[in-house]
């Protein structure tokens, strides 16, 4: 493995920051390579095969990668080692392939499969390297992530009577037809799917929902959707049903929750450029964390222990990884190459 | 009848070529013959330069100093807003480049119109795949036959919607680029999925994603990059949302790109199509007109128009008015056997 800290030079990094960031390094063009960055001592590492390599995701456990790239007729997912070594295309069947995330356990990696917008969710079990179709097969599903099954049985979100491991997997149902075509988030299980109560009351027309985040817990659900006029970030909880948490008459995208799940970290446009931002979702306090008016910071990924955000800014023209505490002082820039660096996935710490 | 340069014009002697030795883009970053500036006298464009140098406009052997106010750009790049002189006529110019060390031209750079109508004509240029040696013809005298038709027509601006090499080669750029400045309108050039060698095309045309307005119109060029997932977490989305901003106010808000899919790029099409849906999208890549039932984009509102290749000889020719956009039959201009 080859050590590129003298092209991907680190410039500063806090004393307080650890741990390692995969991210992807590379032009406009298809040479995207999955990288780790060391963010104590800024050496960066390439270890994917730098084929198009696309949205790279830790396994829970802190030992794998999962990510996209390049493969025979389309896309496929890559899976290796945190130390770069046994890196392998898992096999599919279908042609494209897209966005992995991994189960709690680390042994199952779900993703979106298909063609055109013929997509379905497929679940892939490493220890028997076999795919298996989740949701049925006349649904059209992308984005899968893990939930817990408890916590969806518990809102009376899906029923107690189906016979579920522990995680179920929320997605995005594609729906409609061309013409009138939509989008609902579902919860996802082997058989079937459950379409969730995203729509604020009296959710008089069919609005386009997106990026759901489950709650680390599983008790909760961010989500993005145009309900209100335009792009919101809302929380759907069974306490409170689906509520507006940002609230803005610019853009607000891509949530995500903060370790413990107080906070939720998402892009937004309010102050012109897009910046990053949390909110509390408890008081529907937002507070600026990287804001520019000549440049944008989009991308956050929290530390394993929820202190830090790592985030891409292009302050100095190209995208660059950056890091800041969760109030967004204290910024250290951690990448500096003429290409883009970007996509950054803190990576967790491992479970004992 | 075309008026005369005013008295205060220098007399300027630099060389005809533009750009750098190998035609890419040098000091001057935009505009240029694939981004042009068109604007009325007494109107102002934004120039990026890759460092802060005087600007000028040029035609022929005459040229006026631009006044330019400006400011230094993320990457040490130079943004320069540039006012043309009142008494500025009508036409076609250069745009040139000083510093201490440097000089540069961009040809076809700014369009200086009396006037903007309420009803205009664009032409719409797609897949020229120049370097091609799919048919009889060279691909580049088919181009070339194209654009004599497109300088014939009623034609305002052209509007080029990628492949426009048939491999991204410098020598297909270079090629491509002799023939596009036969062209006597404005041309607005993107990237397509046979442009993407290298960094050729960002060498030849930055940049990949850009807003300009036309008339009482918004434009917004941008390059779909096959949808894969490593670009949708770059800038470009962006770029979108701020761009999409930008063109609210106008009459109509127009995409282009080369290649449209449904399942491309979603998070620039809740941009685009959903969320503030453009009025039209326009775009090439399927080497065939959009049938009856491909009349809009899946997600509902916006009309797309997709014209043939001009690789196989054809252009469309589009009317733009109060009433939106009328895009006529395409029409085969260049023989192709």
């Amino acid at each position: 493995m080859i050590l590129v800290s003298a092209c991907l030079v680190f410039v500063a990094a806090s004393e307080n920051v650890a741990g390692r960031i995969a991210f992807l390094s590379g032009t406009e063009q298809p040479d995207h390579r999955v990288c780790l960055l060391d963010a104590a001592t800024g050496d960066v590492t390439p270890i994917g095969p730098g084929r198009r390599d696309g949205a790279p995701c830790w396994s829970p456990d802190g030992s794998r990668l999962a990510f996209e790239s390049d493969a025979p007729g389309g896309r496929g997912i890559y899976v290796v080692r945190a130390d770069g070594a046994e890196g392998r295309l898992l096999t599919h069947t279908h042609d494209w392939n897209a966005r992995p995330r991994w189960s709690a356990d680390s042994t199952k990696i779900a993703y979106s499969g298909g063609d055109g917008l013929d997509q379905h969710i497929i679940v892939y079990d490493l220890a028997q390297e076999r795919e298996t179709v989740w949701g049925g097969p006349d649904v059209k599903l992308v984005r899968p992530v893990w939930t817990w099954t408890e916590s969806l049985v518990a809102a009376r979100l899906i029923p107690a009577t189906e016979n579920l491991s522990s995680e179920v997997l929320i997605a995005i149902a594609l729906t409609g037809s061309p013409g009138k075509m939509s989008t609902d988030i579902c919860a996802v299980t082997p058989d079937r799917i459950y379409p969730l109560p995203t729509q604020t009351p009296p959710a008089p027309k069919d609005y386009v929902e997106w990026a759901a985040e489950p709650h680390p817990k599983g008790t909760a659900i961010s989500y993005e959707s145009n309900d209100g006029g335009d792009r919101e970030i809302f929380v759907l909880s069974a306490k409170k049903g689906a509520f507006d948490v940002s609230n803005h008459r610019a853009a607000d995208w891509n949530p995500i929750w903060a370790p413990d799940g107080k906070w939720l970290a998402f892009e937004s446009f309010r102050d012109g450029r897009r910046g990053v931002y949390r909110v509390f979702p408890d008081t529907l306090r937002v507070y600026p964390v990287a804001v520019a008016k000549d440049s944008d910071n989009w991308h956050p990924t929290y530390s394993p222990d929820g202190d830090w955000l790592a985030f891409v800014s292009n302050r100095t023209g190209d995208p660059e990884i950056y890091v800041a505490d969760i109030k967004g002082e204290a910024v250290r820039q951690l990448t500096n190459h003429p290409g883009h660096d970007y996509a950054p996935a803190w990576q967790p710490k491992a479970k004992p | 009848m075309k008026r005369s340069f005013p008295a205060v014009l220098l007399l300027i002697t630099v060389s005809a070529a533009a750009r750098d030795a190998e035609d890419a883009l040098a000091l001057i970053r935009t505009p240029h013959n694939g981004f042009p500036a068109v604007i009325l006298p007494g109107g102002t464009f934004d120039a990026v330069l890759s460092e802060k140098a005087e600007l000028r406009l040029v035609d022929g052997d005459k040229g006026v100093a631009l006044a330019v106010t400006g400011q230094p750009l993320l990457g040490g790049k130079w943004q320069a807003e540039c006012t043309v002189p009142l008494d500025v006529p009508p036409g076609s110019y250069v745009l040139e480049a000083r510093t201490d060390t440097k000089q540069d031209r961009t040809v076809r750079a700014v369009f200086v119109r009396d006037k903007f109508a309420e009803y205009y004509v664009l032409a719409h240029v797609t897949d020229t795949h120049v370097g091609s040696n799919r048919n009889a013809q060279a691909s580049e005298d088919i181009f070339r036959n194209v654009i004599k038709a497109v300088n014939t027509s009623q034609a305002a601006l052209v509007l080029v919607t990628g492949d426009v090499t048939d491999g991204g080669e410098i020598e297909q750029f270079r090629a491509f680029i002799n023939i596009l400045d036969t062209c006597t309108l404005p041309t607005f050039v993107c990237a397509g999925n046979h442009d993407r060698q290298a960094l050729n095309y960002e060498r030849f045309f930055e940049p990949d994603t850009y807003l300009f307005r036309f008339a009482q119109d918004g434009y917004i060029s941008f390059d779909t990059k096959d949808s894969v997932v490593a670009d949708e977490l770059g800038p470009q989305n962006a770029d979108l949302e701020v761009f999409r901003r930008a063109i609210k106010p106008c009459r109509w808000s127009i995409g282009l790109s080369h290649r449209y899919e449904p399942d491309m790029g979603m998070r620039s099409q809740l941009t685009l199509f959903v969320d503030d849906p453009l009025d039209y999208f326009i775009f090439g890549h399927w080497h065939r007109a959009n049938r009856e039932d491909e009349k809009k984009v899946p997600w509902g509102t916006t009309p797309i128009v997709v014209t043939p290749a001009a690789i196989n000889g054809a252009i469309r020719l589009i009317d733009v008015s109060p009433l939106g956009i009328r895009p006529r039959t395409p029409q085969y201009v260049a023989d192709v056997d």
